[in-house]
This record gives C-alpha cells, sequence and structure tokens, in this order.
C-alpha cells in the first residue's frame, strides 16, 4: 500500500503542477512577467483553442485553457482527492465500461449539439459536462496507472498475472 | 507458453493515429478538446496490441498499455511535428487560404447561430496566421517538437490507461473440445 500511496503522490503532484501552470498564466501576465506567461499560454495552447470568449480570466487576463478544459482538469483534481478518501486505488475498484460512457456522453453531446448549432452551449453546461468528465476520469485511470507502475517495478519478482493482485513479500517491499 | 507479441507494430500504428490526426489541418481541431485525438491513438495502439493475443499468451497487463501509450505518443509526437512542417513549408500558402475559407465560411453561420461568440472568428484567424509563420522557421519546428514529447506521452499514456480500462479485459477462453468418440 505504502507504494500505491507513493505513486498516487507523485501523480498529484503532476496534476496540481498542471493547474498551478493554468492559473499562473494569466497571474504572470498581470505581474509583468510577459515572457514566462506567454511561454505558459504557448505550451497550453497545444491543448487547448483558448479562446478569449470561453475562457475564465483571472486579473483581468484569460486563463491557461478554455471553460471546459479548465473544468477537466480542475475536476480531475478534485477526483484525485475523492479517489484516496474513498480509499479506491486498488485495480478491483476501477468502474465498468458503462461508468465512462455515463462520464463522457454529456460532454460529448454537449459539444457535438454546440458545433452542429442545434443548441448553442453555456459557460454552465462547458463546466458541469466536464466536470464530470474530469472527476470520473481518476476513478478509471490512477489504479490501473499505479497497477502498471508496480507490475513495471516488480515484474521479475512475485507478480501474480492471473489474480491481476500484486503481491510481494515483506522482504521485497 | 508463448510469449507476449511484440508492441512495436502497435505503437507504431496508434502513433500514425495520434500523428495524423495532429498534423493534418482540419482534424487536429480534435485535439481541441482535452487532446482527444491523442487520447484516442493512446487508446487505439491499446486495443490493436489486445488484438494480437491468443488463448495460449499469457494476459495483457496494465503496465502494457502504460508502456504502449507512451510510446504511441512519442510517435506521434515525431510525426505530428513532421507533418506539421511538411504541411507548412510545402502547402503554406495554400494552407492558409484553405483554412481561412472554411473559417469564413463556418464561422460566421456558427456566429449568427450562437455557437460561438462574436469576436471568435477574428481571432481564431490570428492565431493561425501566428501558427502557420511559426510553423515555418527551425525554431518554430523544435519548440512544437519540445512540446509535443512532453504533452503527447502523457495524454497518449492516458489514453493507453482509458483504453485498457475498456478493452483489456480477459478474453474468454474455450475449453478445448473433446475428441469425439465413435
Amino acid at each position: 500500500m505504502k507504494s500505491s500511496i507513493r505513486l498516487y503522490s507523485f501523480f498529484t503532484v503532476l496534476v496540481s503542477l498542471w493547474c498551478i501552470g493554468i492559473l499562473a498564466a494569466p497571474i504572470l501576465k498581470h505581474a509583468g512577467w510577459t515572457q514566462s506567461a506567454d511561454m505558459l499560454y504557448s505550451f497550453f495552447a497545444r491543448v487547448c483553442h483558448q479562446d478569449d470568449a470561453r475562457s475564465f480570466h483571472v486579473e483581468g487576463e484569460k486563463i491557461g485553457v478554455c471553460i471546459r478544459c479548465s473544468a477537466i482538469y480542475f475536476g480531475f483534481f478534485l477526483g484525485l482527492i475523492t479517489l484516496l478518501l474513498s480509499r479506491a486505488l486498488k485495480r478491483k475498484n476501477v468502474p465498468s465500461t458503462g461508468f465512462f460512457l455515463f462520464a463522457v456522453l454529456p460532454m460529448v453531446v454537449d459539444a457535438v449539439l454546440n458545433a452542429t448549432g442545434i443548441h448553442a452551449s453555456t459557460p454552465m453546461t462547458r463546466v458541469i459536462t466536464g466536470a464530470l468528465f474530469g472527476m470520473s476520469m481518476p476513478w478509471f485511470v490512477v489504479p490501473i496507472f499505479i497497477e502498471a507502475c508496480l507490475q513495471l517495478n516488480h515484474r521479475n519478482k512475485n507478480y501474480s498475472p492471473d489474480s491481476g493482485v500484486i503481491r510481494y513479500d515483506r522482504k521485497t517491499q | 507458453m508463448i510469449e507476449k507479441p511484440s508492441k512495436l507494430r502497435a505503437a507504431v500504428l496508434g502513433g500514425l493515429i495520434v500523428g495524423t490526426i495532429s498534423g493534418l489541418p482540419g482534424l487536429n481541431f480534435l485535439n481541441c478538446c482535452c487532446c482527444a485525438g491523442i487520447l484516442f491513438g493512446g487508446a487505439m495502439a491499446v486495443y490493436l496490441y489486445r488484438q494480437e493475443f491468443t488463448n495460449e499468451m499469457p494476459p495483457m497487463e496494465s503496465s502494457d498499455a502504460l508502456v504502449l501509450g507512451i510510446m504511441a505518443g512519442i510517435i506521434g509526437a515525431l510525426i505530428t511535428t513532421f507533418l506539421s512542417a511538411m504541411v507548412s513549408l510545402i502547402l503554406g500558402p495554400v494552407e492558409t487560404e484553405m483554412v481561412r475559407n472554411f473559417l469564413d465560411k463556418f464561422g460566421q453561420k456558427f456566429e449568427n447561430s450562437g455557437s460561438l461568440p462574436p469576436g471568435t472568428m477574428d481571432d481564431l484567424r490570428d492565431k493561425l496566421e501566428l501558427a502557420m509563420k511559426e510553423g515555418r522557421t527551425i525554431g518554430g519546428i523544435l519548440r512544437s517538437l519540445v512540446y509535443a514529447l512532453i504533452l503527447y506521452p502523457i495524454f497518449s499514456m492516458l489514453g493507453g490507461l482509458i483504453g485498457f480500462g475498456i478493452f483489456g479485459k480477459k478474453k474468454p477462453t474455450v475449453p478445448p473440445m473433446p475428441p469425439m468418440q465413435q
């Protein structure tokens, strides 16, 4: 379990840095650190359209990603915390594929309806559907990530692939 | 027991999917939504790898999905940078005109219907000009490559893990038929 917590912490630190980067871009720009802010904006431009009208603003400047993306990433961070609180870090707790579809479908429907012009998505729909997707993903991804890292670490030790559980002695810990 | 199949074929195919979606103008808009194209490529790499398994092989493990996702991401980043650079260098003016026409044609429609806030199209046009200019310089290409090599393996790995959650379940093993007794 100790290794699981360590891997979980590593994952959480990376996600936190990502979220801090999103918020740091407008703060740095407002503080006059234009070059650093532009670098962050340029980095996040690879994953988001960064449209000013579709972004939250901090200190009068748009944050690093749009509303939907920020809902996904901050939702992911919240999902990570709830995952730890509910002690569901083991692979056996990974939800079914139906759960994944339940999380992703509202966001896809919102985006498709908006793109086809049938229904214009609002900041509220983007936040709700994005956060639902973001908060659900850690439940799906993190236990598999932890198991995968433990497998790589203990590949030649007492690993039993059939059980889907990592077994290792006290000595090997 | 037979050994597991090589990951290289699935990783290259996954990387090709990532690269094609991210490198071709128009298709790369998919990545505007949480890198959907890269996630899809990672998941497809796992799906393709899963297809290579037979009942005699040991089951696919989550670590395979993790490694596959990262491999597909790295290959995808290289393909994307190469494709984008080629498109910018060879088809630069034509591509700019094509995307500008696309934006003019559909952008106005979206703005009128309320799907896009007013002013978005101008913003997109400016970004397009900037991206096209940057895509033609060595510095711009190298910067793109560095960003891609950081981002793509991360998102592709997540796609691979999601793919493992969906496709990675063990195939039901069919017991061999008993010999016919006459």
